[in-house]
C-alpha cells in the first residue's frame, strides 16, 4: 500500500474494522513510518477523548432509570434471545459503536507492543536518523542486550511474546472447532503450520545468531504474520 | 413352510411401499417474478441448475425424490424456491431454475451447483459439489465446501471460499477478485482490476493482473503475470515468478523458495533485496550493499520500490 492508502485506512485500522490482511499492512508501515505512527496516536487520543465524552454527556437519571433495567433484563439472556428482543432501528448518521471480536483487539495490542518495540528497535542505534538523545532515555536496558545496548532482538521480544499469546488464543479456539472441520482440511492446516513453524524457527535461529539484524527481525514478523493469518483464517471458516 | 410364505409376503410388501420414497418425481411450476427481484434456492441435497431468461417469471422444471414436495414460494420482488421433505430430509433433487436475467440469485445445495446467464448478483453455495457460475453476473459470491470453483465470463467483483477444491476464474473482472483458498491450486486466467488470494498450500497462479496484486500462501507456489501491478506477493515455502510492468510499490516474500522477477524493457525501480542464505542473481547489475543481508539496486531511471526478501531461498531479477 502507498503512504496514502494508509493514511486513507487509519480510522478504520484505530476502529479495528480493517480486514486482516489490510490491518497487517497498515501495522506493517507503522513499524516504519513515525509521520503515520504520530497520526495513528493522535486518532487514538481523540477516540479517547470522544469516549471520555461520551459519558459526561449520560442521559439524566430519570431518562437513565427507565432504560437501564430494560438493559438488565437482556443483558441476563443467551446472546441469541437477547438479540431476537432488540427491536429493528435505524440509525441515522455515524455507526454506532459496535464490540471488536477478540481476536481482533489481540492484533491492536500487536499493533501497539510491536510499534513500540520498532521503535525502541529505531532508537538503539539501528537507525541512523533515529536522535542519539532517545537511546540513552532508556532506564534499564532489556535482557539479551548486547554491552548495555538493546538489539533488535531484545527489541522484538515484547511483540514476540504479544504474537504468541494471540497465537495460543487462536490455537485453543481452533482446538475446540477442530472436530466439526473436514479430516482433509485438518490436515492441510497441521501441515502448513508445521512449515510455517519451521520458518520462524530458522528466522529466529538465525536472529539469535545476529542480533542486530532489522532484515531477521523482519523476516520473523512476517513469518508470524503468516501464522496468525492462517489461525485467524482458521477460525473464521 | 407357512413361516418362509409370510416372510416373503411382508417382505414384498415393505418393498412396495417403500418403493415411492425412493422413486423421482417430475415437477413443473411457474411464479410471476419481478425482473430485477431476488430469487432464493436452497436444497438440502442435489443438483441445481440456474439459468437466467428473458421472462418475468421464475419456471422450476426437474424431478424430486419420493414424496417430497417442489416449494415454489413468493412473487415479484422475492421468490423462494425449496423442496419440502417428506421425511426427515429431503431427498436429492434435480432441478433446473430458470429466472429473470436480472434476478439477484441466492442459491444453495448440497451437490452441485451451476448458475448461467444470469446479470444480478449471484450468491452460489455448495456444500459436497462443485459450484460454477457463467456469463455476465454483476458480482459473484462462490463458497464450495469440498467441490471446485469455476467463474466464467466477466463480472465486477468476484469473492470465492474454497475448502478444497480447485479454484478457477477464467472471467474478466473488472474491479476485484477475492480468493480463499485452503488447498486447491487457485488459476485466475481472466484480466482484473484487483486481485487478493489467500491460500494455503495449493499453486497459485494470475495471469494478467492490470492493478493491486496481494497473494498470501504457505507451501505452494505464486505465478503472477501482469501489467502495472502494485502490491505484495508473499509465500513462506513457496517459488514467487513475477512477470510484469508496475505501476505502483511491490513486494515479494518467501522464507524458503526463491524469487524471480522477469523485468520487462522499459521498466524504471528501486529494488532492495535481503536474503540471508539465498543467493543473487541480476541482469542490472549487482547493486551496492547495504549489509551483508541486504543490497539495493535502481533499474532504469528509478521508480516504484520493489522489495524482495527470502531466507533461503535465491533471487533473480532477469530481462523479459
Amino acid at each position: 500500500m502507498t503512504h496514502e492508502e494508509i493514511l486513507d485506512r487509519l480510522d478504520d485500522f484505530v476502529g479495528g474494522e480493517l480486514p486482516p490482511r489490510e490491518e497487517r499492512d497498515v501495522r506493517r508501515h507503522l513499524m516504519a513510518c513515525e509521520g503515520c505512527r504520530a497520526e495513528e496516536q493522535a486518532l487514538r487520543a481523540l477516540l479517547d477523548q470522544a469516549a471520555a465524552l461520551a459519558d459526561e454527556v449520560m442521559p439524566e437519571r430519570d431518562l437513565w432509570d427507565g432504560i437501564a433495567p430494560r438493559l438488565q433484563s437482556r443483558a441476563a439472556l443467551p446472546v441469541e434471545e437477547a438479540e431476537e428482543r432488540l427491536p429493528e432501528v435505524r440509525v441515522i448518521g455515524p455507526r454506532p459503536a459496535r464490540p471488536l471480536p477478540w481476536w481482533m483487539l489481540a492484533a491492536a495490542s500487536i499493533a501497539l507492543v510491536i510499534t513500540t518495540s520498532f521503535a525502541t528497535l529505531r532508537f538503539s542505534g539501528q537507525d541512523e536518523r533515529a536522535p542519539a538523545t532517545l537511546a540513552s532515555q532508556s532506564a534499564r536496558p532489556p535482557a539479551g542486550t548486547t554491552g548495555g545496548t538493546p538489539t533488535a532482538l531484545a527489541a522484538f521480544r515484547p511483540a514476540e511474546r504479544e504474537y504468541e499469546k494471540a497465537i495460543t488464543d487462536l490455537q485453543a479456539v481452533l482446538a475446540a472447532r477442530r472436530d466439526r472441520m473436514a479430516p482433509q482440511t485438518v490436515a492441510t492446516l497441521e501441515t502448513n503450520l508445521r512449515i510455517i513453524d519451521q520458518a520462524i524457527r530458522e528466522s529466529r535461529d538465525a536472529l539469535a545468531a545476529d542480533p542486530n539484524s532489522p532484515e531477521l527481525t523482519e523476516m520473523l514478523s512476517g513469518a508470524y504474520d503468516a501464522k496468525l493469518d492462517v489461525l485467524r483464517r482458521a477460525v473464521s471458516l | 413352510m407357512t413361516h418362509h410364505r409370510t416372510l416373503r409376503l411382508a417382505v414384498a410388501a415393505a418393498v412396495l411401499l417403500a418403493a415411492p420414497a425412493h422413486a423421482q418425481r417430475e415437477v413443473n411450476q411457474r411464479r410471476d417474478a419481478s425482473p430485477t427481484g431476488r430469487v432464493e434456492i436452497q436444497l438440502h441435497a442435489g443438483t441445481v441448475r440456474v439459468v437466467g431468461w428473458s421472462r418475468g417469471q421464475v419456471q422450476v422444471t426437474g424431478t424430486l425424490a419420493g414424496r417430497d414436495e417442489l416449494q415454489l414460494e413468493g412473487s415479484g420482488r422475492t421468490v423462494e424456491v425449496g423442496v419440502d421433505p417428506a421425511g426427515r430430509r429431503a431427498g436429492p433433487a434435480t432441478l433446473e431454475v430458470r429466472v429473470p436475467a436480472g434476478s439477484t440469485v441466492s442459491v444453495s445445495s448440497g451437490g452441485s451447483v451451476t448458475v448461467s446467464g444470469v446479470t444480478g448478483a449471484v450468491e452460489a453455495e455448495s456444500r459436497s459439489g462443485p459450484v460454477t457460475v457463467q456469463g455476465s453476473p454483476r458480482t459473484v459470491e462462490a463458497t464450495a465446501h469440498s467441490g471446485p470453483v469455476t467463474v466464467e465470463g466477466r463480472a465486477d467483483r468476484v469473492e470465492v471460499t474454497a475448502m478444497s477444491g480447485p479454484v478457477r476464474i477464467a472471467a474478466d473482472v473488472r474491479q476485484r477478485v477475492d480468493i480463499t483458498a485452503m488447498s486447491g491450486p487457485v488459476d485466475v486466467l481472466g484480466a482484473v482490476g484487483e486481485v487478493e488470494i489467500s491460500a494455503l498450500s495449493g499453486d497459485v497462479r494470475v495471469a494478467n493482473a492490470t492493478g493491486r496484486v496481494e497473494v498470501d500462501g504457505v507451501s505452494g507456489n505464486v505465478t503472477v503475470n501482469g501489467s502495472r501491478m502494485r502490491g505484495n506477493v508473499n509465500t513462506v515455502s513457496g517459488n514467487i515468478l513475477v512477470s510484469g510492468s508496475l505501476g505502483g510499490a511491490m513486494s515479494m516474500e518467501t522464507h524458503g523458495g526463491n524469487v524471480e522477477w522477469r523485468v520487462p524493457s522499459g521498466t524504471s525501480a528501486e529494488v532492495e533485496v535481503a536474503t540471508f542464505n539465498g543467493g543473487f542473481r541480476s541482469d542490472f547489475g549487482n547493486g551496492s550493499r547495504e549489509s551483508h543481508n541486504e543490497r539495493r539496486l535502481s533499474i532504469g531511471r528509478g521508480g516504484p520500490a520493489v522489495s524482495i526478501s527470502t531466507f533461503s531461498g535465491d533471487v533473480k531479477l532477469s530481462r523479459r
